[in-house]
């Protein structure tokens, strides 16, 4: 490595701590499911609806609720259920709720060390910074014909914009049933 | 006292130094660090788009109840940039009765006050329809910048169906600033048109 470039990494370093952190995209996810299923043995499936309670445009409309049921179904063939509206094995509904969030972001001084080419510096702190962002909640369920909920899965997703979140929500729908059949525990 | 001798090159490493220091602490410091502009465009995969070929204005409405964007300046500029842009991209505008889609579009958005802790706080309608309550002193609070939504809807005339919706948002310093943003996003959202057939 350059000496150029190693000289360079402090700052590179501080660059990196100072990109704001409190709206970062933030995602998890968790799976839960019915322990005595042979999920394996579930073949097709069908979208019996969804409930959406978001009041941005960009979700709360029925192209946003097209793009995603596109997505389920392309997530399930994937994994080798095909889709039967008449009698499926396993009827899926799936659910979103988001909150708008108003945080601060602070970044405190960093100090950059001496280097071999040149004296160390103190970065000045930033902040308080007001940072606003969506935190959006994806439910996706698998229940059999009597009703009974054998799997879900839970997405939440953090975004600095409505249109960013809207735009990876059936990602993040793929993403979620991608876990689909769970391995047995 | 005597100074420490420094390698060749070490001023040229010096000014890059201080330059990229120089740099991030702008970045830093000059990002409002709250929501990205950002578009997004839906549109419905089972309509031939192609075959769209004339439109009409049917609604247009501005939800922030302010002088600066609620005006019948601002509406009309709105409309005749979405008709501008629209007659550019081969469509032809017709009465409501015999338009292929018809369009609505609506504007609105959130003003923001900074308090002292550096935290944003909605001085319009906040999610629910609760406002800061009387007295508070928050409600004082100037202005600090506006988050503002632009929603333009082509619905098809036969079906009555939502065949497509672009939806920008954007932070502005003030109200003002937004309503001169306007035509501006409507023209970038439906400078997209047609929708690309979806594989």
């Amino acid at each position: 490595m350059s000496r150029l470039l190693r000289s360079l990494l402090p700052l590179l370093a501080a660059g990196a701590m100072l990109v704001p952190t409190a709206a970062g995209a933030a995602e998890t996810f968790d799976i839960t499911f019915e322990p005595g299923v042979d999920f394996r043995a579930l073949r097709t499936f069908a979208i019996r609806g969804s409930r959406i309670a978001s009041d941005k445009p960009e979700i709360d409309n029925r192209l946003f609720r097209q793009r995603m049921e596109d997505s389920i179904r392309a997530a399930l063939k994937k994994q080798g259920l095909t889709e039967d509206t008449t009698r499926p094995d396993v009827w899926l509904t799936y659910s979103f709720d988001d909150r708008d969030v108003s945080g601060v972001d602070r970044q405190p001084a960093r100090r950059i060390p001496d280097s071999p080419q040149a004296r160390g510096f103190v970065i000045p702190g930033s902040g308080p910074t007001p940072v606003l962002y969506t935190e959006g909640t994806l439910v996706i369920d698998f229940a059999d014909a009597a009703g009974s909920l054998l799997w879900r899965g839970t997405y939440r997703d953090r975004e600095t914009s409505g249109p960013r979140l809207s735009r990876n929500l059936s990602e993040d729908a793929r993403r979620l049933l991608s876990k689909f059949p769970p391995r047995s525990r | 006292m005597a100074r420490r001798a420094r390698p060749e090159g070490s001023s040229f490493r010096t000014h890059l130094r201080v330059a990229l220091s120089l740099v991030l602490m702008l970045t830093a410091l000059c990002a409002p660090a709250v929501r990205a502009a950002d578009a997004i465009i839906d549109a419905d995969r089972t309509v031939d788009f192609s075959r769209v070929k004339t439109f009409a204005v049917r609604r247009e409405s501005i939800e922030l109840d302010r002088p600066e964007i609620n005006s019948p300046l601002v509406r009309s500029q709105v409309t005749e940039q979405v008709r501008a842009t629209l007659a550019a991209r081969g469509l032809k505008e017709v009465a409501q009765g015999a338009a292929d889609v018809l369009v609505d579009w609506s504007a609105g958005g959130q003003r923001f006050a900074i308090n002292e802790w550096g935290r944003a706080i909605p001085l319009d309608l906040m999610r629910g329809g609760a406002r800061i309550p009387p007295g508070n002193p928050w409600m004082g609070l100037p202005e600090s910048f506006v988050e503002g939504v632009l929603v333009i809807d082509l619905t098809a005339h036969d079906t009555g169906l939502l065949v497509w919706r672009g939806v920008h948002r954007n932070q502005e310093g003030s109200t003002a600033k937004l309503a001169h943003k306007l035509p501006g996003y409507a023209k970038k959202m439906l400078a997209t048109w047609p929708p690309k057939k979806s594989r």
